[in-house]
């Protein structure tokens, strides 16, 4: 009883999440981009606050998401994201609709007509809480809604070569911490039909809530502080005139109460 | 509901049942850029601007409409010294964003 009590405290505490990871250029204006992805999550250690710590048996997380990105104007862009989620872990399992995003994009620096400058793009972006119960054994969020804001800069150093950065903050409802996150991106295109990526991205929660830390109880994980870095890099192959295919890698470096999870992802992205 | 405290090693004991959450909780996405032909938008507009309208380019200074982009389209001494992927990424450019 106790078990299944602990169960639904955890799975009403950290909701999937969709982290930002945008883009400073925006699609072409009229079109729209339709991607459809899944990524793979699996870690055997645990950052226990700042300890690492290891997990009895492999935890797996497999996401399946679908986004759209539609180019209203040159400058004007935006786009929507949804998820669902299976989370297994010996033989406790969960699966779920995850949380949406509703984005716009506003390019207000365009690198093209200043030749010093980067691309600069704000984004403002709503987080809609999946339609889960929260009130039940196999809930697995904690309806948090919230908005988030970002600034990305980009620049093409030349037409092959890239480098791309955000700052970003989340605010969401509840007790759930407060996010500031931050990444930095090169891309390389190969040729026409291949882009190769490389990047580093961190998550800085504003929480100060150990897991086991003093004055924590299960009932408390909406507060708990959890804090990522990740480095990754990704291949894009143009599969047909308007579809690519991405394959990418990455690996938690460092964390605080989060797994240290290696991750692959896939994805088909098509433009109409 | 009433659940207990943990202290940092009693917690150990329960972790298995909390860190698929904590997992789940971070769901790293790997998506939001663009990529295949709108990439290649991006990248023409930078082949034009870097190699075509620069200061010591031909077209500097020029305004790019719908009847300069048929030029560049047809005009192969204009884009003779791109490479066959630049040239590729251009033509998508100025196709899509002037609907040639």
């Amino acid at each position: 009883m106790m078990k299944k009590k602990i169960v639904v405290a955890v799975m009403m505490a950290l909701p999937v999440v969709a982290a930002a990871d945008g883009s400073p250029w925006l699609p072409v204006p009229g079109s729209t981009q339709v991607s459809v992805g899944y990524v793979n999550q699996t870690g055997n250690e645990f950052y226990l606050g700042t300890e690492k710590m290891p997990l009895p048996e492999d935890l797996k997380q497999d996401t399946y998401s679908i986004g759209a990105q539609y180019g209203l104007t040159d400058e004007l862009a935006i786009d929507a994201q949804l998820n669902y989620a299976r989370i297994s872990f010996g033989s406790e399992s969960e699966s779920a609709l995850g949380d949406s995003s509703i984005g716009v994009n506003w390019r207000a620096y365009d690198e093209f007509e200043h030749a010093m400058a980067p691309t600069v793009t704000l984004r403002a972006a709503a987080l809609i809480a999946g339609n889960y119960d929260v009130g039940k054994l196999d809930a697995i969020g904690d309806g948090a809604s919230g908005v988030e804001l970002s600034v990305l800069a980009g620049k093409y150093l030349t037409p092959k070569l890239t480098i791309a950065g955000e700052l970003g903050y989340r605010y969401r409802s509840g007790d759930v911490p407060n996010d500031i996150w931050f990444g930095a991106n090169v891309g390389y295109s190969l040729a026409s039909f291949v882009s190769l990526s490389a990047g580093y991205s961190a998550t800085r929660s504003q929480g100060d809530l150990d897991i086991g830390g003093p004055g924590f109880s299960p009932d408390r994980f909406p507060e708990v502080r959890e804090d990522r870095d990740l480095i990754k890099v990704g291949a894009s192959f143009t599969v047909a005139p308007r579809t690519s295919l991405n394959i990418n890698y990455g690996t938690v470096v460092s964390g605080r109460n989060t797994t240290k999870a290696n991750l692959w992802g896939f994805s088909v992205a098509t433009s109409f | 509901m009433t659940l207990p405290s943990f202290g940092k090693y009693g917690f150990a004991l329960v972790l298995p049942f909390m860190v698929s959450t904590a997992l789940a909780s971070g769901s790293d996405s790997f998506g939001g850029g663009l990529s295949g032909e709108q990439a290649q938008y991006n990248t023409g507009k930078a082949v034009y601007a870097q190699k075509l309208a620069c200061p010591e380019c031909a077209l500097a200074g020029k305004t790019l409409d719908k009847t300069q982009a048929q030029q560049v389209l047809t005009d192969t001494g204009l884009t003779a010294k791109l490479a066959e992927d630049e040239r590729a990424a251009l033509t998508t450019y100025l196709k899509l964003r002037f609907k040639l």
